[in-house]
């Protein structure tokens, strides 16, 4: 009987191998440690050709004594993203070092964007400790509802953000029907002395919160914020899928007693209460050949109307002559002063729209993906444009070029601002 | 002799029971082999550890580690164990609605299932797969092959294929090929399942589903089951506000 079997065993074997199966996968075994320690390293060489008549270069003119009107900064990132977890404690921290090198001058700079301790006694309860962000609101690029954060790049929206330092909690509670999950963190934003002083005036322990709920297949946030540091503000946000390939989302946040600083037809910086009201309504579509459409429209209800930024741009000419002319200062100083207080803000307008496409595996090449992003100030019809190539050729390895180009006519938004092209590569590898 | 029908009946009743539960020509429900193929593949509840290859027209290859929780019939949660670039990244899934975290970005965002969090062939529903059974409803049946041959239609048309043919082997009612179809019959991707496996606790399934698509021509990719066990799961780690603590679950 064996005599029989060994052959046909043989035989079934060699069948199996014609019919090109292979031999079993080897699967090596997964292990868990305690503590992880990863991130990423970033060089990322650009040329900028300056607009020398733009506004915002010519007042950089006056601040600084030599602006290049062609420049090639070389900037780089190390971030470096380590936890420890043992049980329902947990630690994460992560730093980031910033060196840059443009027009014969070095800087260097390293910040803790998080740093913060963790206590998760519960699946549904986690509470928090330390610097972290906490990344509120639905829109792609424009969040009123981030109360608690800093304003994202208009060039890359997902880049990491440095946090506040906050104590907060997270309590989350499941149901079956049409409230499918609920969760609430409150949060408290000391700002004494040093602790959290950009955030806004000291003195004030700020108390936020954000109320979360799944509810027919629609996520739903509600969140607030006040304590003195800030005016206090409330709002919501939403988001949805209205088919397999298409999301809509928006916020709608509203700052009763707003401050906006102002620059008066007579050179004056007045600061104006008014109330404010801002909303983000968006979607994202995805096409069968895998395209992804995101477009978001902006109000910006704290923005400067277009008779408030012509008397800026007028204010500017009138100073800059002055000041080249007869040497005369003071009004430049004004402009500058109202620069930094919110005319020379990402956004300082009413109306933005923004649309972005992106293209994965493009050109049936895996790992590549072009894209394109426009911002446009719909109230002036200034706009940047934001090409892109990301690349993976191996793995960790991410490759971007990138370019920023902004148009417009005289005297607006886009069309003022300093850099009027820019290329950049991005080379990260990550760790 | 005479027989009464009242004393015929039960024998042949009998006679039925003995022969099996599915008698030659009887018809097969399919909603019920559904499930069983479902229940063949996973537990009710579980988690997994899945390696996802990826291989280029070219022959290289990129490799993810990943590991899932499931719970129900409707939720799924993944977290990118490596590679270094993808660490930490979170995927969840609670019926048709999908949400994608990057640490880097530091919220969840709204995502499609059509959409492909890796790149390559398999996309979101497929790696986020729920019970067939969730999504799909058993058209047709045909029995005349090796093969059992299901033809499954979506419920709604939310999820990522209109249709799918399952082939289902008759012995251990395991899948062996899936064609993802759409409205038209326009084929998608092939899903092919292999090596069957042991992974303890009862559950013997396919360790390796390759897939490929004339959408990627040249390319393939196949999704390895490293480690699989029955576990249950609070609701809790199935949410938004969770997901950047699914390490916390992790055994």
């Amino acid at each position: 009987m064996k005599r029989l079997l060994y052959p046909i065993g043989v035989l079934l074997l060699l069948a199996t191998v014609a019919e090109g199966q292979e031999p079993p996968v080897e699967i090596p075994p997964v292990d868990r440690k305690p503590y992880s320690a990863n991130g990423f390293l970033e060089l990322r060489p650009a040329i900028v050709w300056q607009d020398t008549d733009a506004a915002l270069f010519r007042l950089r003119s006056f601040t600084d004594k030599t602006p290049d009107a062609q420049t090639m900064p070389l900037n780089s990132r190390v971030q470096l993203d380590a936890g420890y977890r043992r049980g329902w404690f947990s630690a994460q921290t992560r730093s980031v070092v910033d060196t840059g090198y443009a027009s014969r001058d070095w800087t260097a700079d390293a910040t803790a964007y998080e740093a913060y301790l963790s206590l998760k006694p519960a699946p549904s309860l986690t509470v928090d400790a330390g610097k972290k962000t906490l990344k509120w609101g639905k829109g792609y690029l424009w969040n009123p509802a981030a109360f608690l954060d800093r304003a994202k790049s208009p060039d890359d929206p997902a880049l990491a953000l440095e946090g506040f330092t906050v104590l907060s909690a997270d309590y989350i509670r499941t149901f079956g029907g049409p409230l499918q999950v609920m969760s609430v963190t409150p949060v408290l934003v000391p700002v004494f002395g040093d602790l959290n002083q950009s955030f806004g005036e000291r003195g004030h322990l700020n108390v936020a919160g954000k109320l979360y709920l799944l509810v027919l297949d629609t996520d739903l946030d509600v969140m607030w914020l006040t304590g003195g540091s800030r005016p206090a503000r409330f709002g919501f946000d939403f988001s949805r899928n209205l088919r397999s390939n298409l999301e809509v989302h928006g916020e709608w946040t509203h700052v009763p007693d707003g401050l906006t600083t102002v620059l008066e037809p007579a050179g004056t910086l007045v600061q104006r209460e008014q109330p404010a009201t801002h909303l983000v309504m968006g979607l994202r579509y995805l096409t069968e050949a895998n395209t992804t459409f995101i477009v978001d429209y902006f109000r910006n209800g704290a923005g400067y109307a277009s008779g408030e930024m012509d008397t800026y741009f007028e204010l500017f000419e009138r100073g800059y002559e002055s000041w080249t002319v007869r040497g005369d200062d003071r009004l430049l100083a004004a402009v500058s002063r109202a620069t930094e207080a919110g005319y020379g803000r990402m956004n300082p307008m009413r109306n933005y729209a923004y649309g972005r496409l992106t293209q994965p595996d493009a050109l049936g090449v895996l790992y590549l993906t072009l894209g394109a992003s426009a911002i446009a100030n719909v109230d002036d019809g200034s706009y940047s444009l934001l090409p892109e190539v990301q690349y993976k050729p191996a793995e960790n390895l991410e490759l971007r070029w990138l370019a920023s180009i902004q148009r417009g006519g005289a005297r607006t938004d886009f069309g003022e601002r300093q850099a009027d092209i820019r290329l950049e590569l991005r080379a990260r590898y990550y760790f | 002799m005479r027989l009464g029908v009242g004393w015929v009946l039960p024998v042949l009743a009998g006679a039925l029971v003995a022969i099996g539960p599915r008698p030659v020509g009887a018809t097969i429900d399919g909603a019920a082999l559904l499930r069983q193929v479902d229940r063949r593949l996973n537990p009710p509840s579980y988690d997994v550890y899945k390696r996802l290859i990826n291989v280029e027209p070219n022959g290289r290859t990129r490799e993810y580690l990943l590991y899932q929780v499931a719970e129900g019939r409707e939720k799924v949660a993944a977290l990118f164990l490596s590679p270094a670039s993808d660490k930490g990244r979170s995927t969840l899934r609670v019926g048709d609605n999908m949400w994608m975290y990057v640490p880097n970005a530091g919220k969840p965002i709204r995502i499609t299932s059509l959409q492909s969090v890796i790149g390559g062939v398999f996309n979101n529903a497929d790696i986020l797969s729920l019970d067939y059974s969730t999504e799909y409803d058993v058209a047709r049946v045909d029995e005349s092959g090796e093969d059992y041959l299901l033809e499954l239609k979506a419920k709604t048309s939310a999820v990522a294929y209109d249709r799918l043919k399952m082939w289902v082997t008759r012995k251990d009612t395991l899948p062996v090929r899936i064609e993802c179809l759409t409205p038209t019959s326009m084929l998608i991707k092939t899903l092919r399942f292999k090596d069957i496996k042991d992974f303890g606790g009862g559950i013997v399934r396919p360790a390796t589903v390759e897939t490929d698509s004339p959408l990627y021509k040249g390319s393939t990719s196949s999704m390895v089951f490293v480690q699989m066990k029955a576990r249950t799961f609070p609701g809790e780690v199935f949410t938004l506000t969770f997901m950047p603590n699914l390490e916390s679950i992790r055994r």
